[in-house]
């Protein structure tokens, strides 16, 4: 082994592991000789991320191997799928720091601007854009529940996922009649120039305690979801799909990720026809549509869309990877 | 000769196989020449890519390594490939020319 900067051992470490096995050794001597020419390591070491990158992506030059590609499918379909685990908790602080906020002055009526009807219908459109990748998430695994044969029968992981998720509905169902969402001091009026907060709901009996109730479920759900991702991680790494089951999930891979591009370009236009709302003047009323997130919105749009990228990466390979299994098939 | 700008974006396909047609040549050799003949330097990353998928179409292939250099040769495959291209490429690099002829005048 040559004396490589770390960050060019580590691009080389990037490459897959047939990669490695077939060209390593080759690729070493290149390197090698390039850096004895007085080359950029950082140069050629982002040259070979690139190069890792094409790699795992498309698999160029991956032995002919049904295991192999098999198995390439079913990391790629992780890869595509999984963000989507990511996605939600991140929808959820969205919508807990996005809404309209109203400031009346006197009796006067207020609506939203041209923009912040837009940035209101943009977060209706991204509730329903997460529905219906919900529901493809629930289609997708009950199309794969049948192809994963080989589960593992010891752990508790998928068991304990489950119960969770079913406890935790029940107990934040069961609070609903306390009405938790509308029970609090945000549904409160605020009036300028006055102290008074107008249609403010009070807390009904038994509030506290539906609210502890509310909290638990909340909890157990989180730890459901947590669980989630894992349990499919490892059931979908341990079974022999078959090629329809391994069809099925590249067609439910390419749905969400498609799901997924919208629901970041949504967030961030969302960003910016709320920034687009005239500013607030003093003594008139008005509505905004806009997000108490401030600065934190950036990174919250970065996330999102970085999420759809890999979701996007994960569907191009694993529809490439498994149209070559087919063919090895045959 | 300085090269700037969009005279650099060439296929590498392009640019390996041609290399090759000169004989077999192992991975820094090619970077090497390649940077001779057009003027690009390819990264070693890249070079690998194209080399495996040129290995994957037939159009190269690998001979026994020498320590640890690999040398590549042109295939039949490859060498009809590359000549095919290259009259494309001809061709219209003559029209080009021709073309520019009479503005420069």
């Amino acid at each position: 082994m040559r004396n490589f900067s770390r960050i060019t051992l580590l691009s080389l470490r990037a490459y897959p592991a047939w990669w490695q096995e077939r060209y390593r050794d080759e690729m070493d001597a290149v390197v090698g000789g390039l850096m004895e020419d007085g080359r950029s390591s950082i140069r050629i070491s982002l040259n070979l991320l690139g190069g890792s990158l094409r790699a795992r992506l498309l698999g160029t030059g991956a032995p002919a191997s049904r295991e192999l590609w098999s198995l390439r499918t079913k990391t790629s379909l992780l890869v595509a799928t999984l963000p989507w685990f990511a996605v939600i908790p991140l929808a959820a602080i969205f919508f807990t720091n996005s809404g309209e906020n109203g400031f009346f002055h006197g009796n006067q009526i207020a609506q939203l601007s041209r923009a912040g009807a837009v940035a209101h219908d943009l977060a209706t459109i991204i509730s329903g854009l997460l529905l219906v990748s919900f529901f493809v998430v629930v289609f997708g695994w009950g199309q794969l529940r049948h192809g994963l044969a080989q589960r593992d029968q010891r752990s508790l992981l998928p068991g304990a996922s489950v119960l969770a998720a079913i406890i935790g509905v029940v107990l934040v169902l069961i609070t609903l009649p306390y009405r938790l969402s509308t029970a609090t001091a945000t549904g409160c009026l605020h009036i300028i120039g006055s102290t008074h907060l107008g249609n403010c709901v009070t807390k009904g009996q038994g509030y506290t305690f539906a609210k502890v109730i509310a909290f638990a479920g909340l909890c157990l759900l989180v730890v459901a979801f947590v669980l989630a991702p894992i349990v499919v991680a490892r059931a979908v790494r341990d079974s022999e799909l078959s090629d329809e089951s391994l069809r099925s999930g590249s067609r439910v891979a390419l749905t969400l990720s498609t799901l997924l591009v919208f629901v970041a370009l949504a967030i961030a236009a969302f960003g910016l026809t709320a920034s687009l709302q005239p500013a607030p003047q003093r003594g008139m009323s008005y509505f905004l549509e806009k997000s108490t997130l401030g600065g934190w919105y950036v990174l919250l749009d970065v996330a999102f869309v970085m999420l759809a990228v890999v979701s996007s990466l994960g569907t191009i390979s694993a529809r490439r990877s498994y149209r070559r299994t087919v063919a090895l098939d045959g | 000769m300085a090269v700037k700008g969009w005279q650099r974006a060439q296929d590498p396909a392009l640019l390996v196989l041609t290399s090759l047609a000169a004989g077999p040549m192992h991975g820094y050799a090619l970077i090497r020449d390649v940077e001779t003949i057009a003027h690009v330097t390819l990264g070693p990353g890249t070079l690998y890519g194209v080399l495996s998928r040129l290995e994957e179409e037939g159009l190269v292939e690998p001979l026994p390594a020498d320590d640890r250099r690999r040398p590549y040769r042109l295939t039949g495959a490859g060498a009809a490939a590359l000549r095919e291209r290259l009259l494309v490429t001809s061709a219209v690099a003559s029209i080009g020319l021709r073309r520019l002829g009479p503005a420069l005048t």
